[in-house]
């Protein structure tokens, strides 16, 4: 479904000249923070179309109410091989202020994935009211 | 939730939250914090099996803090009990003691070879500690001794599929397509794996089990995708010649006709033509 979900959002991204420059992933596991094969395979898809695009790896033991900066790593494809970026400076003091209010507003529990657009087409994968929240906090 | 039933209507929802076993730690916490700790004592008897259920939510959400208020109050009233030397385990492990949890969990399993929550406990401690193999054997020995258990099946399933074992993945849902063909949802992930597997063969069982899942169940939009998605990788590169093509093809328009009319008739038009997928 993974490659219906890609064909949906490219076709999104080229009607509204965006496109698709990353991914990111959090494992099930609490302390496991490594790329796994999915990561890697769907990786390599995304860089057959954007050499420069990278992967984010959420670091679970991170995330809080607190503003934490970096609560990922960061990968890009180097000599055919996936590599480590070196920390550094990602996010903004506003964006940090932001990204914890909207996890104390509990606003998690109204972003829709696909999963839930294939479950009912209703459901918008964009997330609009959700993007109207955030350019509102900026 | 904004009268004086606050606490009632929490307990109701808790109830609810049992009976369709729910999963939703931070939330059951919520309820307990807000509304029923400190009307705990117009619980009656019920108050128990919440101080559980509130127990197993705080684990899965690390408020150790909670967890260890309900697991005293448990322990206290029933010192000893199965279900709360299950629950000292269920601490362990959350403390990422297993050695200690796992000496538990056998405990257990020497007084009462059957529970199946202890076993299915031992098996979800190896997958915590990222140890897949050991947990496929795990519960590949519990499936030999419960075959009807379902949800096990699907899991050993999953873990298969954590491990790119397609072939073994396929065999789990042959068992469970077998115990119940009428569930749409297993035909469909059979498809999926055969459709990641690749190659002529697994395309056309693909097809043919999407196909299924959607006279099963005509809204299943994954498997309307799957279908059109394995007709036209059959009909246009896998094709068995001229004949086989244009029957692909057919089945494709097939499935594209449905998604679309499925489309029209939930989405609003703006969504639909921005995020419309070019072939269809």
């Amino acid at each position: 479904m993974l490659e219906v979900a890609l064909l949906q959002i490219d076709a999104y991204c080229r009607s509204s000249g965006l496109v698709v420059a990353g991914y990111y992933q959090a494992n099930e596991h609490y302390n496991n923070k490594e790329m796994d094969n999915v990561a890697k395979t769907i990786g390599r898809k995304i860089v057959e179309h954007f050499p420069e695009a990278c992967i984010f790896m959420i670091d679970n033991a991170l995330i809080s109410n607190k503003p934490v900066s970096e609560a990922y790593r960061i990968y890009s494809m180097k000599d055919n091989q996936w590599r480590m970026l070196e920390k550094r400076h990602t996010v903004d003091e506003d964006t940090l202020a932001t990204t914890a209010s909207l996890l104390k507003l509990d606003v998690c529990r109204k972003l829709i994935d696909f999963d839930n657009h294939l479950d009912n087409l209703k459901y918008d994968w964009r997330n609009l009211e959700i993007n109207e929240m955030l350019s509102r906090c900026m | 939730m904004a009268s004086k039933n606050n606490w009632e209507e929490a307990r109701n929802y808790l109830r609810k939250m049992r009976e369709e076993q729910m999963r939703d730690g931070e939330y059951v916490v919520r309820l307990w914090e807000e509304y029923l700790e400190d009307n705990s004592h117009k619980l009656g008897d019920e108050l128990w099996t919440v101080y559980e259920q509130v127990c197993i939510a705080a684990l899965d959400c690390r408020r150790m803090d909670v967890a260890e208020i309900c697991f005293e109050a448990l322990s206290a009233k029933f010192p000893g009990s199965v279900r709360v030397r299950r629950l000292q385990g269920m601490k362990y492990e959350a403390e990422e003691r297993y050695e200690y949890a796992r000496r538990e969990y056998d405990d257990i399993l020497e007084e009462d070879n059957a529970n199946m929550f202890v076993r299915k406990r031992k098996v979800a401690m190896l997958k915590s500690q990222n140890k897949i193999a050991e947990a496929i054997e795990e519960l590949y020995q519990y499936t030999k001794k419960f075959m009807t258990d379902f949800e096990a099946w699907m899991e050993l399933c999953d873990l298969y599929l954590v491990e790119q074992d397609y072939t073994k993945a396929v065999f789990c849902m042959e068992e469970l397509i077998m115990s119940n063909p009428h569930n749409h949802l297993y035909h469909q992930k059979y498809a999926e794996i055969k459709y990641t597997q690749g190659g002529a063969e697994n395309m056309e069982l693909a097809r043919s089990y999407f196909a299924q899942a959607v006279k099963l169940n005509p809204n299943n939009m994954r498997a309307l995708y799957g279908m059109f998605l394995s007709s036209s990788h059959l009909a246009h590169n896998l094709s068995k010649g001229q004949k086989d093509k244009q029957t692909n093809t057919k089945y494709a328009a097939w499935a594209a006709q449905q998604i679309t009319e499925k489309y029209e008739t939930s989405q609003k038009q703006e969504q639909t033509s921005e995020t419309k997928y070019g072939r269809v």
